[in-house]
Formats: C-alpha cells, structure tokens, sequence
C-alpha cells in the first residue's frame, strides 16, 4: 500500500489539483515559448506576445490536464473499491478508460482509439515503474549477509548474570 | 555480578563499621565479644552467615510473602466478588436502577423544556431592549427590501432568462457563440468612417540618409578587403565542392544551422507579423484571434446559413466562393433550401502564415459545432438530421489586402477547407 497518498475519496482531488498545477506550469511555460517565437520582430513585441499566448492558452492546458487528472482517478478508486485490490492493472485499465470517457463526444471509435492509446500509455509507465523497483530490491539483495564471529568479550571472565 | 560484588563490598562495609563502632566500647566489650564468639560459635557464625545468607534467606522470605499475600489477595477477591453478585441480585439495586432510568426518561425532556423555555424567555427579553428592537426593524426592513427586490423588474427579467434558458431558448451566456445582428460586408462599417486620409507633405524638403551603425560599416569595409574577399572565395569552394567528406561536413552544418537559426532568426509566422505591424501598428495576435472570433467567423456563418450569397461574395475570393456556396447551390436546385445552425466557435488559432503576391496571409483554423440539415418547401427534412450536431474543422486562409487601410475592412479568405464529424453528446 501506498502510505504517501491520501485514502481514496481525497485522492481524487489531490491528483486533480496535481494535474492542473501540472498542466499549468508545463503549458504556460510551452505556451509563452511559442508566443515569442511567433511575434513580431523586436523585444518588446515579443514579450509582449508571449505573455498573450500564455495567459490565454495555459488556463486552457491545465483545464484539460486536470480533467484528465480527474477522471484518472475516478476510475482509479472506483476500481480499486470494486476489485479490493492495489495493483498495477487499476491503473493501467483507467487509462484505457480515461481515454474512453474523454474522447467520447467525437464518436465511438475515435473514443476506441483513445482508450487503446490511454492504456498503452499507462501500460508502459506502469512497466517502467516496475522495472525501477525491481532494479532498486536487486541493488540491496547483491549484498550477501557475512556472519560475524560470536566475539564473546567475556571469555572465562565473569559472566553477566542476568538478575 | 555486579550486585554479588556491591552486596560483598556493602557487608564488608557494614563489617568494618561495626568494628568501627564497636572498637570504641572494644575495650569493654570485645572481651565479651570475644568470649560470645568463644562461648556461642553459632551464634556468631550464624549472625556472620546471616549477613552472607540473608540475602538469599531474604529472598526466600520474600517469596514466601508474597505467595502468602497473593492467597489472601485471592481469596479476598473471591470474597469480594460474591458480595458483588449478591448486590446485584439484591432488590434494592434493581429498584434503585429502575428509579434511575425513569428519572431519566423524565429528566431529559425536560431538561430540554427548561434550556428552551430559558432561551426563549432571553430572546423575548433581547427583543424587548433597544438593540433587539432597533434589529428587529433591520431584519424587516432586509425582508422588505428583498420583496422590493423580488418584485423589480431587472429581477423579473433575470427570472424570466433563468427560465428560458431552462427550457432551452433565450440569451445564452457571453462566451457562447452569438449571431451577429447585422450581417455587414467588408466596407460596411458600422462605426463609420475610420477612414486616414493621407497627404503628401510638401514642407518638408530635408532628406537624411539613415547612418548605418559603425559595426555595420566595418563589416562592410571587412567583407569588401582582400582577406574577405579569400574568405568569401573559399566559402564558395566549400559549398561547390565534390569532394565526399566535404559534402558531409556541409550536411551537418546545414542541418544545425537550420536547426539552430530556427530557434533564434524566428518562425514564418513572426516574419509575416512583421511585415503586418509595418502596415498595421497597432496589430496584435490576440486581437486578431478575437477579431475573428467575434466577427469574422459569425459573420460568414449566418451569411451562408441566411443564403445572403453577395456578403459571401465580398469577403471570398473566387474559389472559397464557390465551395462554400456549393452545398447552397445545390439545395436551391432541388428546391430545398440548406440550413445551417452554428451552435457554438472555439479553439480560434493562428496555424501558419505565408506570403504571396497579394500580401500576407494568416492561416486560421478553429471548430464550431453545426446543424446541417436540407429543407424543402414545406418544412421537412431531406437530408440531415436536425438533432445531430456536427463537430466542423474548419481551416481558414485570409490575407491581408495591402492597399486596405481599414484592419477590419482588409482581410480576404482566399482560401477554406472544412471537415465534419459527427459529435456523440
């Protein structure tokens, strides 16, 4: 069990509100970026440009993070309330279904797609984060426990009695 | 071992105090001691082996208390626990605990009655004061204020939309998209003329020549001596050459500096807004982006969906003309007439920008979300469906007529292509 994260009702906003910080940051700072390069020439006009583009655009990408966020861990906690269980495959099958729930609107199958492609996605992070844990138990088990010699201190001495 | 050692030290202590003390009344009493120890060996030997025994003896003794206590402690349990049984039992208890769940019963409720009555008779007193009085007339004059309120107009009105917009017509919110009331061409300003009228200056008869900076003029100077001009004749050698190695190296400075210039000399789009600005000073992106989301889209949008084919025709060009008017056409020829409803505008974007003879042109794309349906004469639906909306992506190329002072008036679609889906939801 994961003891760092809240139990599961609070979590959904926690990983929400992570998201949209997430997006926020991330999408203002790409946003500015692109801004300034496609301004006109001259500094000010740059900044300037740069400032629009983020101010319109990163409210937009942390929306759509935190609502990616949100679903994700709905479909997190109800599966990990409806299998009693916490493992990879909760995750894995609620990018599929993130996926799902998100591009519905445009059809059935671009919704398809989006799911075959959430829970690949989440598929291969799942398996790196497997493989790091791996990797970490293997680098403490090469280690072999050396016994030590029972080195009594007392030899033949007086014995500590134990009163 | 510790505690033998300290217990070996303390009793030879105690030893040797005892001499200590005894060695002052030794002289009257060390015969006698003496004679003890002579006369009663195991008196002393015991008082001696006592002090080295005593602790275990001591121990035992222990032991042996605390059994017996713990038999005592027992049996006065036993003891204690039959009393309690019997209490239990007994009568009186029961009738006591009886008592006591009635009074309960009783207590509550009226304990309640009593804080209440108490609070209530506080309350009447507070209202009675002047402060009470004086809040009192508050909280009436707020209730009447509110009906005042509930019976002005603004809020009748701001019912009524709640309303309407609970039953599916009316004013939708500001960011939604809104038909625009007049449908305008490109000169039809509705502000007037903001026309600049421009006049040659005839005054002004000094001309300076623009100095060029002296980094300039020595870069100039540089490039134009002989060790430039080597330099230039082997860059020329360099990019001509067969030579395999060469061509390599020449393939990877190209694709870093193409690379690398791309990041700092700025992309297609910043080029064409520069030469914009030049035109336009006060142009912006995001006004753009605005403009065309506010104006330009709803604009062409109820055009095509009232048919209006001479406003189509002012903003297109000759080949988005006749696209967008194709489907128009073609309902007019079998007697039906094409509808188109626009629900909603959004995600208006700047995609590119290129420039050709007739000036800049910015490419926008955006969607909107669309009822296409083909009606006939009476109303039916022929093609389409009225409840399916469509999700249309649209791409949009304007230029910018250079000759055009006007911002609002200058943009022309030269070129359009749209796709649609249907939406689900």
């Amino acid at each position: 069990m994961d003891y760092t994260r809240d139990p599961c009702p609070w979590r959904i906003l926690d990983d929400c509100g992570g998201a949209y910080s997430l997006g926020f940051v991330g999408g203002g700072l790409f946003s500015m970026v692109a801004g300034a390069r496609n301004a006109p020439k001259g500094i000010t006009n740059r900044l300037m440009g740069g400032m629009a583009n983020a101010r319109i655009k990163a409210p937009r990408t942390a929306g759509s993070f935190g609502v990616w966020g949100l679903t994700f861990s709905l479909c997190d906690c109800s599966l990990v309330a409806l299998r009693q269980k916490e493992d990879p495959w909760n995750s894995i099958m609620s990018g599929a279904g993130t996926g799902f729930i998100l591009a519905i609107r445009q059809g059935m199958w671009p919704a398809v797609g989006s799911a075959a492609i959430g829970g690949i996605l989440l598929a291969m992070i799942e398996g790196v984060g497997i493989a790091l844990n791996r990797f970490q138990a293997d680098m403490y088990k090469q280690q072999p426990p050396q016994l030590e010699d029972s080195n009594d201190a007392v030899q033949g001495g007086l014995q500590p009695a134990a009163y | 071992m510790w505690p033998l050692s300290r217990f070996i030290v303390s009793s030879t202590l105690r030893r040797s105090a005892v001499k200590c003390i005894t060695e002052h009344q030794q002289n009257q009493i060390v015969m006698t001691r003496e004679l003890l120890a002579h006369f009663l060996p195991v008196v002393y030997t015991s008082r001696s082996y006592s002090q080295r025994k005593g602790f275990l003896e001591s121990l035992m003794d222990n032991i042996k208390q605390e059994y017996n206590k713990d038999t005592e402690l027992k049996e006065t349990i036993a003891k204690f626990r039959k009393e309690a049984q019997e209490l239990e039992d007994s009568d009186a208890l029961k009738q006591a605990r009886q008592k006591f769940k009635d009074i309960e019963k009783e207590a509550i409720p009226e304990a309640l009655g009593k804080v209440k009555s108490k609070i209530s008779e506080t309350a009447e007193g507070f209202g009675k004061t002047e402060f009470g009085k004086a809040a009192g007339k508050f909280t009436e004059g707020l209730s009447g204020a509110a009906k005042q309120a509930a019976d002005s107009e603004t809020l009748k009105k701001a019912q009524s939309i709640l309303t309407k917009i609970a039953e599916g017509s009316g004013v939708a919110p500001d960011s939604l998209y809104k038909r625009p009331a007049k449908l305008r061409k490109r000169n039809d300003n509705p502000f007037g003329e903001v026309e600049r009228e421009f006049e040659a200056n005839t005054d002004a008869t000094n001309v300076v020549m623009h100095k060029d900076s002296v980094w300039n003029q020595q870069w100039e100077s540089f490039k134009n001596s002989k060790v430039g001009e080597r330099i230039s004749d082997m860059k020329m050698q360099f990019d001509e050459s067969d030579n395999v190695f060469i061509r390599g190296s020449r393939f990877v400075t190209d694709k870093i500096s193409s690379i690398a210039g791309g990041m700092f000399g700025g992309t297609e789009i910043s080029k064409i807004m520069t030469e914009i600005v030049k035109t336009d000073p006060n142009f912006s992106a995001q006004e753009f982006i605005e403009f065309c989301k506010n104006d330009i889209i709803p604009n062409m949008m109820e055009a095509i969906a009232q048919n209006d084919e001479e406003i189509i025709k002012d903003w297109c060009s000759e080949a988005p003309y006749n696209q967008i008017i194709f489907p128009v056409k073609q309902a007019e020829q079998i007697g039906c007439q094409y509808e188109l409803a626009t629900i909603d505008v959004d995600h208006v974007d700047i995609a590119g920008a290129t420039k050709v003879d007739q000036g800049p042109v910015l490419v926008i794309s955006f969607q909107t979300q669309q009822i296409m349906v083909v009606r006939d004469k009476k109303g039916i639906v022929v093609e389409g469906d009225e409840n399916q909306v469509m999700r249309v992506y649209h791409v949009w190329a304007l230029c910018r007529d250079v000759e055009e002072m006007d911002p609002r008036a200058a943009w022309k679609i030269i070129d359009q292509s749209m796709s649609a889906s249907p939406m689900l939801l």
